[in-house]
């Protein structure tokens, strides 16, 4: 009914505007002022000329506006060494960008103002010139092989890391849930499967193999300051992908297979609070591939501290293995019968 | 081509006239009545979602009147959220902008603008379109399945898409989604065929490669980039039908869900991208490039000016689609492939900007020194120029696989493909509904409706659409039912409300153009034969159209089709059927 009385409001409503054109048109008819036809007259090319003038130098000005009142929010403050190095590559970019937005856009603008329809002008026959198609073929090519230089070295760079001796942390996604991994004392974590899961195992850590004794599995991220941080990525049903705006940090989780993103964080939770002059501020992993009704609810919290800080912490989480009796090891030895191929 | 075999046309009776014609222009006329009740569908559906994302969580009564069960009290339900943008997307990529796009124009347009009495193949012509409304059938009866329609989004991953566990849509509507797209891919090859056969061998006397206007250039080109890639997408969904039913596992491996593990290993989710990609990224030129054919065609007419670079068009037309097929890793750059691979993906990637530019040059430097008629297609085509610029420059950042480790499935990719794909397509089309109006139904359209729509619409749209890149850039995740959760947002309420104004704005409007459209199909005034003052082929058959075309012979052609303002012309036109005069050079 309601759909019904909005539908009948919009039909009478461009029915009204309808029949106000038509007396228009028909009273300019009647004042001689169009030749039926519906070539646009004279006036209507300047106005609307005018207008694409005018609007085209708004929609600039929209932009301009837009870039000033967002600009501390475009891009978030970056935490990771490399993260300074795309942000980097991202300004160049945004400026070549810009440039030749406006440029295009402006002559834009002047053309369809200047050169707007008049009676008894003609257009200039002009349609071919190799100088000028060869001149902007060269340009957008050596700006563009700049351009791909260096996003080649910065993506090479942020993808083959030198640093061999970083930690190791296994991030862990199912519907709808983060998890982490930490390998404990021994700087190694377990073998770890599907067809381990079990109750409690959500992971699937074969607990056949004793360096997964002593992983620590948590619902939050925890980062020490400086240090470089190999993330290992599974998924336990659907594709996930484990999105950190601040660190320009994002890798897909895949089932069935595992994926990797070495980074090193530079900033603490603490420091970015002060530099942020945000008491409130706190870092983030988000889910940001489509995995089901409760996708935009799929986060973890993530904390960069001090090195001694983040010890403390780990130190005070379970490892895997406490309170798990030798019986859940023996029957998951025997019910272990496909071999897990190692997660690192 | 023989021009009797069509001079006594069989008697038409209602069926064969109006329902299962083999006239090019009725299918055309079908294809893009089809596309513009499914463009109001899914432009429907966007606003219901957009009030969600500006208000989550309020009650919106008209939610509960048009979704019933999905939207308990006025709140839209987070699976039909999703439902809604995966129905959305598939609409307007595949129904609106392929067989909408393609299928009314190059139907339309490839007979005319050759000089052929019809397609190569009427009939599969005529199944083409059947196929197409089948699909479409099925899409539409896919929203009342109990579960809900497909909602992995339009792009359907699995293993989400594979399994019914993993999502209510992924049951019976996913099966649909599936085979709605199937019919729809068989549609699009027939249509395909028949486009590239006919332009290769149904050219009138005269009509050389380098006299077809872009048009049929452009038209040419999909069809051939959808011949070659639709097949790919359509091996990629029986896959995927396998792993879901016959227990096949192409996608799936060491999963475990609903408590349980699957048995079903050793396949790869990330084999599905590459399959999906080598379609999606070709399917996003199929979509732009009639658009930009139609452009060209258009910005020429009224600029009354030859085209620019003619042939500089003709090989930026072909090199794109000869690209199209080598960068579809560029979906996929943060999906652990290795980063090698993503190097040479963004390398070819960034390639496509070349003659893309040339392109956006070559029509500036048609419009300098025009004398401009700015009808209501004008004004689109030049929106569209502007639209291709914008969204062009954001796939700069999105094509550099570092820069895209950040706004990957962000909503600077919905502001992206939006702009580039979305706004640009579209305007080509509207360009080419009001320029071929009076093709298409023998009458004209409003013009001072037509001013009112394209200046509601283009501020409409880059009003929805602009703002998106900043709420990309701040790291918002696309196809989320909320923000809420996330405080880094919160700064970004006010730009989401004012989004989904313009949205609004930006439907009502589109009721204009509705109300013109139709109204014009049956009170229009009568169009003359050649109202542009064109110089190609279409403008001179008669204004009622015919099955067959011409009346008489097919006309000869003499020139290429861009003479407008040549010197010497009293007119500032010369059609392409005008003889060369003894002395006059060809244009290009
Ligand atoms: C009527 C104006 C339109 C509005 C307001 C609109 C709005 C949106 C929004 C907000 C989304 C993202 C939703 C999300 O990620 O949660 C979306 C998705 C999408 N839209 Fe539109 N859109 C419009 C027209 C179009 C057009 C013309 C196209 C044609 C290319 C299009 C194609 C798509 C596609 C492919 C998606 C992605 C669906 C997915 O994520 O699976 N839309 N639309
Ligand atoms: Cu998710
Ligand atoms: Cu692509």
């Amino acid at each position: 009914m309601n759909a019904f009385l909005i539908l009948l409001v919009l039909f009478f409503g461009l029915s009204v505007i309808w029949q106000i054109i038509r007396i228009f048109e028909l009273t300019s008819i009647l004042q001689d002022k169009v030749i039926l036809s519906e070539l646009p007259s004279e006036q209507t090319n300047n106005f609307n000329g005018t207008l694409l003038f005018i609007g085209t130098f708004f929609y600039l000005g929209a932009f301009v506006y837009l870039f000033f009142t967002y600009r501390d929010k475009l891009l978030p403050p970056s935490a990771s060494e490399h993260g300074f190095s795309i942000d980097a590559l991202f300004g160049t970019t945004i400026v070549i960008i810009s440039i030749v937005f406006f440029l295009t856009h402006i002559l834009l603008a002047f053309f369809v103002y200047k050169y707007y329809g008049k009676h008894g002008r003609k257009a200039y026959f002009y349609h071919d010139n190799s100088r000028l198609e060869f001149f902007w073929t060269l340009i957008p090519t050596v700006v563009l092989s700049g351009l791909i230089l260096y996003g080649l070295i910065i993506w090479d760079r942020v993808m083959n890391p030198s640093d061999s001796n970083a930690m190791h942390i296994e991030i862990y996604a199912k519907q709808f849930q983060w998890y982490a991994r930490y390998p404990g004392a021994d700087s190694a974590i377990g073998i770890a499967g599907y067809q381990h899961i079990a109750g409690t195992n959500a992971l699937g850590l074969d607990t056949n193999d004793r360096k997964g004794w002593d992983d620590v599995i948590t619902g939050d991220l925890h980062l020490p300051v400086n240090r470089p941080v190999l993330l290992t990525f599974r998924s336990q049903d659907v594709i996930h992908s484990a999105y950190l705006p601040h660190f320009r940090m994002q890798m897909n989780c895949v089932p069935g297979m595992t994926t990797r993103f070495q980074f090193t964080p530079q900033t603490t939770t603490t420091e970015m609070r002060l530099k942020e002059n945000n008491p409130d501020f706190d870092f983030i992993l988000l889910c940001n591939k489509i995995c089901g009704a409760a996708h935009y609810n799929m986060k973890m919290p993530v904390v960069v501290e001090e090195e001694s800080l983040f010890k403390k912490w780990i130190d005070s989480q379970a490892p895997f293995m406490a309170g798990r009796s030798s019986q859940v090891k023996n029957q998951s030895a025997e019910l272990n019968v496909l071999p897990t191929a190692p997660v690192n | 081509m023989d021009a009797h075999v069509l001079h006594h046309p069989r008697k038409e009776n209602f069926w064969t006239k109006w329902v299962f014609s083999q006239d090019h222009k009725m299918i055309s006329r079908q294809y893009l009545n089809t596309a513009v009740i499914m463009a109001v569908i899914a432009m429907m559906m966007s606003t219901f979602f957009r009030l969600q994302l500006a208000w989550p969580g309020q009650s919106f009564p008209i939610l509960e009147t048009f979704l019933g069960k999905w939207a308990k009290g006025g709140i839209l339900d987070p699976n039909m959220y999703l439902g809604l943008v995966t129905i959305h997307g598939t609409i307007m990529v595949f129904f609106v902008l392929t067989g909408g796009l393609s299928g009314t124009f190059s139907n339309l347009l490839i007979p005319l603008q050759v000089g052929a009495r019809d397609m190569a193949s009427p009939f599969l012509n005529m199944l083409s379109v059947w196929f197409f409304f089948a699909s479409t059938a099925i899409m539409m009866v896919s929203l009342f399945v109990e579960a809900g329609p497909a909602s992995a989004g339009w792009t359907i991953y699995p293993p989400l898409s594979a399994l019914d566990k993993a999502m209510p849509g992924s049951g019976l509507g996913m099966d649909l989604w599936i085979i709605s797209m199937a019919i729809f891919i068989v549609s699009a090859l027939l249509g395909g065929l028949n486009y590239v056969i006919t332009v290769l061998n149904l050219r009138t006397k005269g009509m050389s490669m380098t006299r077809l206007p872009l048009t049929v250039w452009a038209f040419l080109v999909t069809a051939i980039l959808g011949i070659l890639s639709f097949p790919v997408l359509f091996a990629a969904a029986l896959l995927l039908l396998f792993d879901r039913h016959f227990g096949t596992s192409f996608y799936l491996s060491d999963i475990f869900i609903g408590g349980a593990p699957l048995n079903q290993t050793g396949g790869s989710p990330i084999l599905f991208q590459h399959l999906f990609w080598f379609l999606g990224h070709p399917e996003v030129y199929i979509v732009i490039l009639p658009a930009l054919g139609i452009t060209s065609e258009i910005i020429a007419t009224n600029a009354r000016k030859p085209i620019f670079g003619y042939k500089a068009m003709i090989l930026s037309i072909l090199i794109i689609g000869f690209l199209s097929f080598v960068v579809w890793g560029h979906h996929m750059f943060v999906t652990g492939m290795n980063p090698f691979l993503g190097s040479v993906f963004t390398f070819t990637t960034l390639l496509v900007a070349i003659p893309s530019a040339v392109k956006v040059f070559n029509y500036l430097a048609t419009l300098w020194r025009g004398n401009l008629r700015f009808t209501p297609a004008m004004l689109f085509a030049i929106g569209l120029v502007s639209s291709f610029i914008t969204g062009g420059l954001t796939g700069l950042i999105l094509g550099d696989s570092a820069l895209d480790i950040n706004v990957h499935d962000t909503y600077f990719v919905v502001a992206h493909f939006h702009i580039v794909m979305g706004m640009s397509a579209i305007f080509g089309m509207f360009a080419g509904v009001y320029h071929w109006f009076p093709k298409l139904y023998g009458r004209m359209m409003n013009n001072s409706m037509g001013y009112i729509h394209f200046w509601g619409t283009v501020v409409s749209v880059y009003g929805v659409f602009f703002p998106m890149h900043f709420l990309g850039l701040a790291g918002v995740p696309r196809r989320y039912y909320a923000n809420t959760a996330y405080p880094l947002f919160d700064d970004f309420i006010s730009l989401n409300e004012w989004i989904t104004f313009f949205a609004i704005l930006g439907a009502i409007f589109q009721g204009v153009f509705l109300f013109n459209y139709f109204y014009s199909m049956f009170r229009g005034r009568k169009a003359e034969q050649n109202p542009w003052k064109g110089n190609t082929l279409e403008w001179t058959t008669p204004v009622e159209p015919l099955h067959g075309n011409w009346p008489g012979a097919i006309p000869e052609v003499h020139r290429w089709p861009y003479d407008y303002s040549k010197p010497g012309k009293t007119d500032d036109f010369v059609p392409q059927t005008i003889p060369l005069t003894r002395d006059e050079k060809e244009g290009h």
